[in-house]
C-alpha cells in the first residue's frame, strides 16, 4: 500500500514543482469502474475527486450515518432511502391518506403544504435535524451523477461536491445541521471510530484528515455510483419486446410523440429523461429550468415566496417558477410530485400537463397557472383522454428498476440484516 | 510514511523547488527598489451609533438600543465581514496594495489581499479587528478597500487559504462566500440577518459567474494610517430598515435584490438597486454611508 502511494505521489510532485497546486494524496488509484449497462456512457467525475472502490465504500458509511448530524438524529439516508429510489419514506404512507388531505384542499392545492403561506408540520415534506420542515421534497438520487445542476432549481451548483455542502451544513434551511461550530464534535466522532479509521486509511492514507472536504468527496463518490439503467424499458430497448405491456408501448409513443411532447424536457442522452444531463461525451453540457404553470399568483406569474425556483438564485423575473426537470427513472416510487409535493399521484401529474397548467380558484395562491407569463412554450393544453393518461403512466412505471432498489452496494451498512 | 515524505521532500529540494517558494514579506518583494517597507496596523471598528454616541460591537450579551427605523433594542448574534483589495493612496494619487501578514484571518494573494473581521466575543474563540500589514514607505493620505471577497477567490471549493477557510462564511447555495454575516436578535421578534454576497450565480461547466457581484468599493480620504480607524456603523446600515418585520421569505436580507429587506440597506451601501446588477451607482460606491474614518471613539458598553 505504501509503495503504491509513493510512486505516483512522487511523479506528481515533480510535475507540479514550483506551482502552488496541492495534490490530493490518495492511496487508491481511481479503480472504480462504472457498470456498462446497455451501452450507457459513464458519468463525468471531477478531476479533483477521482473515484475508487474504497472511497465509494467510505461514502456509503457516511451517507447512512446519523452521527454526521450534530444532534445524531438524521443522515443523508433519512431523506434518501434506497428502497424508495432515494427519496424519503414519509411518502410511503399510502395514497389514501394523501387523497384525504387533498380533500381539505382548495382548488387542488394541498393546503397542508401551504396553509396561509406557511409550511405546516405533518405533511409530506421532509424534516431537518430540528424537526424543521424543508420547503421542498427531497429529490431522488437516481442517476444523480449525470445531472448538470443540483437541487430543484440552482444554476450555481454544477457538481455533486458543490451540492452536498448545502444539505450537510446549510443554516437555512437546516438539514443535517453540520454548521461550523459543531464540526469538531462530528469530526471527532468519526476520528474515534475504528471502522472509519480503516475506511479513511484505505482511501486517503495513514495521514488522513477528517474534515468537510474529505467527507464531501467520499459522499459524492458514493452518490455518483447510484446508477439505474436496468428497467423493463431498458430491456425492451435491448430487444426484449415482451418487457413492455401494450399500454406501456402506447404510452411510450405518446411520450416521445408530438401530442404529449414529454420528451422535450425529459430527454438527455436519449434515456436519462432529464434535459439537465451530461455524460463524458456531452458537447457543451447545460442546465435547463422550466416554468410549467403550477402557480400564477395575482396573475403576475408569481410563485409562492421562498419557493420561486431559479428566481430565488438569479432574481431575474424571467426565471420565476423555473425548476429542473428531474429524471423520470423510478418516478413511480417518488410520489408526491413536483418540487413542493403538491400533486399526489402520477395521474394528477398527467391531468396537470394535459390541462397545460393548474388553476387555483381560491385562497392565497389563487390564479390561473395555465396563463403564467413565464410558462414554458412547450406546455400547452393537450387534452389527453383517460386512456392516453393511463398509457403514459404505464410507460412511466416501466422505468422502475428493481435491481437498483435492492443493490447491496446501495444499502445502509448500519442496518442489521 | 514519514520516511516516504522525507525522501519526497529531499528530492524536491534537490530539484531546486525551494527557489520558487513564494515569499510574502514586503522587504523581499521590494528589494530591487530602494523603497523600504514599514509595518502598518489599521484597526477596523464595528459599532452602532445614536445621538453622537458610539457603542462598540464586541459582545453577544449586550443589548444595543435604538436600532433600525423602528428604534428597537437588539442583541448581536454574529458580526463578521470580509474586506479585500486594501490599498493606500499616496499624495500623488498612486495606489499601493497593502501586504497583509498570513494569519488565521488574513491572506495575501497575487495582486490582492483578504482580511476577515470577526466581532463575536461570547465564545472563547479568537476574533479579529485588525489589518496587520506592511507597505512601502511613503506619504499616504487615503485608504481604499472592498467589502467582499475578490471574484478570483470567492468560488474556490474547500480552500486551503487563510481567512477564506472559515466555513461559517461559506454561502453554499450561491457557490461562494458571505461577504457579511450580521445577525441581530431584536427584542420580541425573530432573528434578522444581513448576509451579503454575489448572487445570480451560474456554473458554466466548472467556472462560476455571478450576475450581481454586490461588492462595495470604499474610499476614505484624509486617512491617517498612523492613528485613524476604519468604522463599520451598523446603525447607518439599517437606519431605514425595520428589523422587527420581515418582508421576504428569508429573515432579513440574504443578498437578493428581490428581497424588500435588502433594498434599504443596499441604498446605504450605494448598491444601485434600480440597475439590478449589484453594482454601485456611478463608477464607485462614493455615496455609501456605512464606512467612515474613526479614531477609537466607540464606547465599550459591555463593561469589558
Amino acid at each position: 500500500m505504501k509503495l503504491k502511494t509513493f510512486v505516483p505521489f512522487l511523479a506528481l510532485l515533480f510535475l507540479s514543482c514550483g506551482s502552488q497546486t496541492t495534490v490530493e494524496k490518495q492511496t487508491d488509484n481511481s479503480d472504480y469502474k462504472f457498470k456498462k449497462l446497455y451501452g450507457h456512457l459513464a458519468p463525468v467525475v471531477p478531476k479533483q475527486n477521482p473515484i475508487s472502490e474504497a472511497k465509494v465504500e467510505l461514502g456509503r458509511y457516511l451517507f447512512f450515518d446519523k452521527r454526521l448530524s450534530p444532534k445524531n438524529n438524521i443522515s443523508c439516508g433519512s431523506c434518501h432511502e434506497p428502497q424508495h429510489a432515494f427519496v424519503d419514506k414519509i411518502r410511503n404512507f399510502g395514497e389514501d391518506k394523501f387523497v384525504n388531505s387533498l380533500n381539505e384542499s382548495v382548488g387542488g392545492v394541498c393546503i397542508k403544504c401551504h396553509k396561509d403561506g406557511q409550511i405546516e408540520p405533518n405533511n409530506t415534506l421532509p424534516l431537518g435535524t430540528d424537526e424543521n420542515t424543508i420547503i421542498r421534497e427531497s429529490m431522488g438520487l437516481t442517476n444523480a451523477a449525470y445531472y448538470t445542476s443540483y437541487t430543484w432549481a440552482n444554476s450555481a451548483l454544477g457538481t455533486i461536491e458543490r451540492y452536498i455542502t448545502t444539505p450537510l451544513s446549510n443554516d437555512d434551511p437546516k438539514e443535517l445541521g453540520l454548521v461550523s461550530e459543531h464540526e469538531d464534535l462530528v469530526f471527532n466522532r468519526i476520528l474515534d471510530d475504528e471502522t472509519y479509521q480503516k475506511l479513511f486509511q484505505d482511501v486517503f492514507g495513514d495521514d488522513y484528515i477528517v474534515d468537510q472536504k474529505h467527507i464531501v468527496f467520499a459522499l459524492s463518490s458514493f452518490i455518483r455510483t447510484l446508477i439505474s439503467f436496468n428497467s423493463p424499458y431498458d430491456q425492451y430497448l435491448a430487444g426484449n419486446h415482451d418487457a413492455l405491456s401494450d399500454e406501456a408501448k402506447r404510452g411510450k409513443d405518446l411520450f416521445f410523440g408530438e401530442k404529449a411532447e414529454c420528451f422535450h424536457c425529459h430527454s438527455g442522452g436519449d434515456t436519462r429523461f432529464s434535459d439537465s444531463s451530461k455524460d463524458i461525451k456531452t458537447f457543451e453540457p447545460k442546465a435547463f429550468f422550466h416554468n410549467t404553470g403550477l402557480f400564477n399568483i395575482d396573475e403576475n406569474g408569481s410563485f409562492p415566496e421562498g419557493n420561486r425556483g431559479l428566481f430565488e438564485i438569479t432574481t431575474d423575473l424571467n426565471d420565476m417558477g423555473k425548476f429542473k426537470a428531474p429524471t423520470l427513472r423510478n418516478i413511480e416510487l417518488t410520489a408526491p410530485y413536483m418540487h413542493d409535493g403538491s400533486l399526489a399521484t402520477l395521474h394528477d401529474v398527467l391531468d396537470f400537463y394535459s390541462n397545460g397548467g393548474r388553476v387555483i380558484e381560491n385562497g392565497k395562491f389563487k390564479g390561473d397557472g395555465r396563463a403564467n407569463p413565464h410558462k414554458s412554450s412547450l406546455i400547452s393544453k393537450i387534452n389527453l383522454n383517460e386512456q392516453e393518461k393511463l398509457d403514459i403512466i404505464e410507460f412511466l412505471k416501466s422505468l422502475t428498476d428493481y435491481s437498483f432498489l435492492v443493490d447491496p452496494k446501495h444499502q445502509d451498512p448500519f442496518k442489521k440484516r | 510514511m514519514k520516511k516516504t515524505m522525507l525522501s519526497v521532500a529531499l528530492m524536491a529540494l534537490l530539484m531546486g523547488c525551494n527557489e520558487s517558494k513564494v515569499d510574502n514579506t514586503a522587504d523581499n518583494n521590494n528589494n530591487k527598489t530602494d523603497i523600504k517597507s514599514k509595518d502598518v496596523k489599521i484597526y477596523v471598528e464595528a459599532l452602532s451609533s445614536h445621538n453622537g454616541e458610539f457603542r462598540a460591537i464586541n459582545d453577544k450579551n449586550t443589548t444595543y438600543t435604538n436600532l433600525g427605523s423602528s428604534d428597537v433594542n437588539a442583541t448581536i448574534k454574529d458580526f463578521r465581514f470580509f474586506l479585500s483589495d486594501i490599498k493606500l493612496i499616496n499624495k500623488d494619487g498612486k495606489e499601493v496594495l497593502l501586504k497583509v501578514k498570513e494569519s488565521d484571518y488574513q491572506h495575501q494573494d497575487t495582486n490582492t489581499n483578504l482580511v476577515l473581521f470577526d466581532y463575536e466575543t461570547s465564545s472563547n474563540k479568537t476574533t479579529n479587528n485588525l489589518i496587520d500589514a506592511s507597505v512601502a514607505q511613503g506619504d499616504y493620505t487615503a485608504i481604499e478597500f472592498t467589502l467582499g471577497v475578490p471574484e478570483k477567490l470567492n468560488h474556490i471549493e474547500f480552500p486551503d487559504i487563510n481567512a477564506l477557510n472559515h466555513s461559517k462564511m461559506a454561502w453554499n447555495w450561491q457557490a461562494g462566500r458571505k461577504f457579511t454575516k450580521i445577525e441581530l436578535l431584536p427584542n420580541g421578534s425573530k432573528q434578522w440577518n444581513f448576509h451579503l454576497g454575489s448572487t445570480g450565480c451560474k456554473d458554466n461547466d466548472g467556472s462560476i459567474e455571478c450576475k450581481q457581484p454586490n461588492r462595495v468599493r470604499v474610499k476614505l480620504d484624509n486617512f491617517d494610517i498612523t492613528k485613524d480607524t476604519i468604522v463599520f456603523d451598523l446603525s447607518k446600515l439599517i437606519e431605514d430598515t425595520d428589523i422587527t418585520t420581515n418582508d421576504g421569505a428569508k429573515p432579513g436580507c440574504m443578498g437578493s435584490l428581490a428581497d424588500k429587506d435588502c433594498l434599504d440597506t443596499f441604498v446605504k451601501l450605494d448598491i444601485n438597486i434600480d440597475a439590478k446588477d449589484g453594482k454601485c451607482t456611478g463608477s464607485d460606491c462614493s455615496e455609501q454611508v456605512v464606512f467612515s474614518t474613526g479614531s477609537n471613539r466607540a464606547k465599550n458598553i459591555s463593561g469589558k
